[in-house]
């Protein structure tokens, strides 16, 4: 089954990585995974995006069409894409920085990664909180693969490995 | 007493032996030589001190004191050396099977794949320059080129990258650059350098949205004519066009098979969707490489009748190789003159790839057995496409595709078999319309072009529409095609009686008196009392008058692009650490087009020699205004005098933190050969600037007068270091004014001999800037005019 996904938010949450890892995790775990970022001013402040998707064969086409999954960090991000996804489409937001349109046939979850992060004495750590709960809703993989992606790229702490636990733990299916 | 005699079929009647010797030994007769005037015959011969001044001043070499001509030692040791290298050495190149360094399965992106092919094939040279969106493939060779034992060196600009790697390919490794559209059109003149020479190379173009600087993130392949056709005068190259990331790191190795194998730069064409996509990429345990043959003493250059690609040897071989972007022969001698050889030459070039178009054909059919439409496509939107024909063929719509992995050669029997059994051709691209034009040449139903120059890529849902609703619109009759049949050009050449090949010989192209000549002499003489191996020896130019010089020297020596011998220097430098490298430039090569690489090659502080041949103006070209012309002085573009200062070469090479910097005279041979022998024993590199009058253009225009009366001129007007010292500010002011036109507003820097010397980066510099006779700064520094 075909899937997409888009990460989006400011650049410098650290949306980029949080996908790289979770493509890389999906990859690992032997979903034919593609990975593609946004490349240029973007990343260094404003929109930055990041998408996967998860192939149905190996020469299907890589690139974003209409998404499955979008998270979201910021509200510039979310207006954006909310117009492009899928009708069913799953959306993940961090409720600190995103406020919700229209009330529509989309599936809403609330991961609390700033709280999670401010509780954590580490800004940085937002985007690894969001993973968690993302993680937790596709059922996709476990969180043990990303904390071992994670490994794999020298980016790995503590602080990291708590916030995704408790992303993990702290999210909430609302309605708009 | 002394045996004199004068080579008269070399002699071109200068005079600077009649006037310039110091006992006056030779005159002029009334016999009339071969060269059409009258012959100089050594008379007084009791006279003679035997100097050996006269040797030294003969541009040509054609004097002999006792039995010896100055340069024909060197020319003979040379040609003794080169048999026995040619003896001595075995052959080498081929296929063989090799490990590669990441086996197993891996999620990357284009570049890094790319990177990594490039690493199994046996790249051992890359230079590059930052440009979105290639910049991931310096980062990953930076990475990984020190734990291979390979070169990474970041240039001053794209044109020098390529340079560099003519250099480094001439020097035996394998070597690969990365750039994107703006750089791409930039390499175009090396471009056509390394097709002249055959030199194999491999380019990654990652294409972005053009034109100029567009959208330097966006996506596209607005190169696809470009690669083709990007280089002057026209000849035939591989261009690759991979898709998948896994094709980027097959294609990659089968880049640097194919240039091996054909001798030929081959482009490798990489879109900034795939180049920034990361997927799977599996990559073998082994995998098989080519590199280039070599047979010892075979013709370098192929016009062979039998063999597609030539030998090729490398610099250090021992085998005189000349490498020149002028027409040469099959043995690299320049002969600009000969049609014949250029025919010949270009014809080969074009030959060994249209002839091996079915070998250099790859291509994938999808579904094209039944199929009413043909879409033609090459790249990241063979992909989107596919995707469309899955859905559109479960509509019904017969659709298949013809995807191109090799872009040139084109294969155009290909197209014409497929295209006509379809009704139509559709070609949809990341532009405005380029592959449609080239599968239009051989398509026989008609062509409907889909572009999409947007700088996105094209969404998959585009192309299905396009075949469910739109295509019928398009449909038109079918015209007949004809298809051109070409006619061999050196057919009617064998007609023609076979000339006699040009050879290597000592006789120049330069005009009479020219300083070059004397140059020649000094440099040959410094490197015999220097005892340099003539192994070792690379000598690099640009063009120009000066730049022909290391065709008429008898090593190793290339002569290159205008303005890049720096890069190229380096590249040969940099692949092999041992070789002397004499950048020999002129003063319009280096700085004037070359300025910024001059700089940055001086900058880089490599050990070599670099002698800029200072002639005051633009030489070749007739005598047009160059940046060392000096005020007032007048040349074909400035007749009224020029009327900005001329630049200071020493100076500059000072700011740029030189650690060896001399200005010579080329009146004065002796002191210059003196300086040629210690520049080359200096650790750093050495920038040596000679001062030689161009006699014909700057000498006529200028009413210098003679050869000799010129040298007189130049010796009246530079004063030495010691000397200038003892005059006073207005003094040398005087001075310098009389000396015209030699004379620059400010004071030459010339030692007690003639020479400035300086050591160390920085403690002589404010030294050297004391004798300067601005005001301020005579104040400033010597303290007595205050």
């Amino acid at each position: 089954m075909r899937k997409e996904m888009i990460g989006t938010g400011f650049g410098g949450q650290g949306i980029q990585l949080m996908i790289k890892i979770f493509a890389s995790s999906l990859y690992n775990k032997g979903y034919l995974a593609t990975f593609k970022s946004d490349y240029g001013p973007a990343v260094r402040g404003g929109k930055s995006s990041a998408y996967i998707v998860i192939k149905e064969f190996a020469d299907d086409w890589p690139e974003i069409m209409e998404a499955d999954v979008l998270i979201a960090l910021s509200q510039q991000g979310f207006d954006f894409w909310i117009k492009e996804i899928k009708q069913d489409a799953i959306v993940f937001y961090d409720p600190a920085t995103v406020k919700l349109g229209q009330k529509d046939g989309r599936k809403y979850y609330a991961v609390f990664a700033s709280e999670i992060a401010n509780d954590l004495e580490d800004k940085r750590a937002v985007n690894m909180a969001m993973l968690g709960g993302v993680v937790k809703i596709t059922k996709m993989i476990v969180l043990d693969d990303i904390i071992e992606a994670l490994k794999q790229t020298r980016k790995f702490s503590e602080t990291n490995q708590k916030a995704l636990e408790q992303g993990y733990d702290r999210v909430e299916r609302k309605t708009n | 007493m002394i045996e004199i005699n004068i080579n008269q079929e070399r002699c071109k009647g200068c005079d600077l032996c009649l006037n310039l010797c110091p006992k006056k030994v030779f005159e002029e007769s009334d016999e009339i030589g071969k060269q059409g005037f009258k012959i100089r015959k050594p008379i007084n011969f009791e006279e003679c001190s035997k100097c050996g001044l006269c040797q030294y001043f003969c541009p040509e070499g054609a004097i002999a004191l006792d039995g010896k001509f100055l340069i024909s030692d060197s020319w003979e040791k040379a040609q003794k050396l080169k048999e026995i290298a040619i003896n001595q050495n075995v052959s080498r190149g081929g296929w063989k099977t090799i490990k590669t360094y990441f086996p197993g399965n891996h999620f990357v992106s284009g570049n890094i794949a790319c990177v990594w092919g490039a690493i199994d094939a046996g790249c051992k040279m890359f230079a590059g320059y930052p440009i979105t969106p290639a910049n991931e493939q310096s980062f990953e060779m930076e990475r990984l080129m020190p734990k291979i034992g390979g070169i990474f060196i970041q240039m001053e600009n794209e044109d020098s990258s390529l340079a560099v790697l003519c250099g480094a390919s001439l020097s035996g490794a394998k070597s690969m650059t990365a750039t994107s559209g703006p750089g791409f059109s930039r390499m175009s003149e090396n471009l056509s350098f390394a097709l002249i020479n055959e030199l194999p190379m491999v380019i990654v173009n990652v294409q972005r949205t053009g034109p100029s600087t567009g959208r330097p993130t966006g996506t596209g392949s607005g190169e696809i004519r470009e690669a083709r056709w990007s280089s002057h005068g026209g000849t035939e190259h591989i261009v690759l066009y991979p898709s998948t990331i896994q094709e980027i790191y097959n294609s990659t190795v089968k880049a640097f098979n194919l240039s091996e194998e054909f001798r030929v730069p081959v482009i490798l064409m990489l879109e900034a969707s795939n180049a920034h996509l990361q997927e799977n990429v599996e990559i073998p345990e082994e995998i098989n490489v080519f590199d280039r043959i070599y047979f010892p003493g075979d013709p370098v250059f192929g016009f062979e009748k039998n063999s597609i690609v030539s030998s090729m040897p490398k610099y250090g071989d021992g085998e005189i190789l000349k490498v020149s972007g002028l027409t040469h022969n099959r043995w690299g001698v320049p002969c600009p003159d000969d049609a014949q050889v250029h025919e010949e030459m270009v014809e080969h070039q074009r030959r060994k790839i249209i002839c091996s178009a079915d070998y250099l054909t790859d291509i994938d059919e999808y579904l094209l057995e039944d199929a009413e439409i043909m879409i033609v496509a090459c790249g990241h939107t063979t992909r989107s496409i596919k995707w469309a024909i899955d859905r559109a063929r479960e509509k019904g719509i017969k659709v298949g595709m013809f995807k191109l992995n090799i872009l040139y050669p084109f294969p155009e029997k290909k197209i014409e078999k497929w295209s006509k059994q379809a009704k139509c051709v559709l070609v949809p691209e990341m532009n405005q319309g380029q592959l449609f034009y080239i599968v239009r040449e051989s398509s026989c139903s008609p062509v409907i072009s889909l572009p999409q120059p947007d700088g996105e890529n094209i969404d998959p849902r585009r192309i299905l529409k396009f075949l469910e609703r739109d295509l019928t619109k398009y449909y038109r009759q079918s015209l007949p095609m004809c298809f051109p049949t070409f006619y061999n050009p050196l057919e009617w050449q064998k007609e023609k009686e076979e000339k006699e090949e040009k050879v290597f010989t000592p006789d120049t192209i330069f005009c009479p008196g020219c300083g070059l000549g004397i140059l020649r002499n000094c440099l040959l003489e410094a490197i015999d009392e220097a005892n340099i191996d003539f192994k070792k020896i690379v000598a690099v130019s640009g063009i120009g008058c000066t730049s022909r010089l290391p065709n008429h020297l008898p090593f190793d020596s290339a002569n290159t692009t205008h303005g890049y011998p720096m890069p190229f220097a380096t590249g040969v430098k940099l692949v092999n650490p041992d070789s002397q490298v004499i950048v020999i430039s002129g003063d319009g090569d280096s700085f004037s087009i070359g300025a910024g690489q001059m700089l940055h090659g001086i900058k880089r502080d490599m050990p070599m020699v670099v002698i800029c041949v200072n002639n005051s103006n633009f030489g070749m070209t007739g005598g047009q205004v160059a940046p060392t012309t000096p005020l007032g002085a007048k040349t074909s573009t400035t007749p009224f005098g020029s009327r900005s200062k001329p630049f200071d070469l020493i100076g500059l090479a000072l700011a740029s933190n030189v650690k060896f910097a001399a200005r010579c005279l080329i009146s004065k041979p002796v002191m210059l050969k003196k300086v040629l022998k210690q520049a080359m024993n200096t650790d750093g590199l050495a920038f040596i600037e000679v001062i030689s009058p161009c006699l014909t253009y700057y000498g006529k225009r200028n009413k210098l007068g003679t050869p000799s009366q010129t040298y007189d001129r130049l010796d009246q007007s530079y004063i030495s270091k010691t000397k200038a010292k003892k005059l006073s500010y207005e003094e040398m002011k005087e001075k310098f004014e009389t000396g015209f036109p030699f004379r620059k507003n400010d004071v030459e820097i010339v030692d007690q001999e003639l020479l400035h010397l300086i050591y160390g980066k920085f403690s002589s510099l404010p030294e050297y800037m004391s004798f300067v006779p601005n005001k301020q700064k005579k104040q400033n520094f010597s303290g007595e005019e205050k």
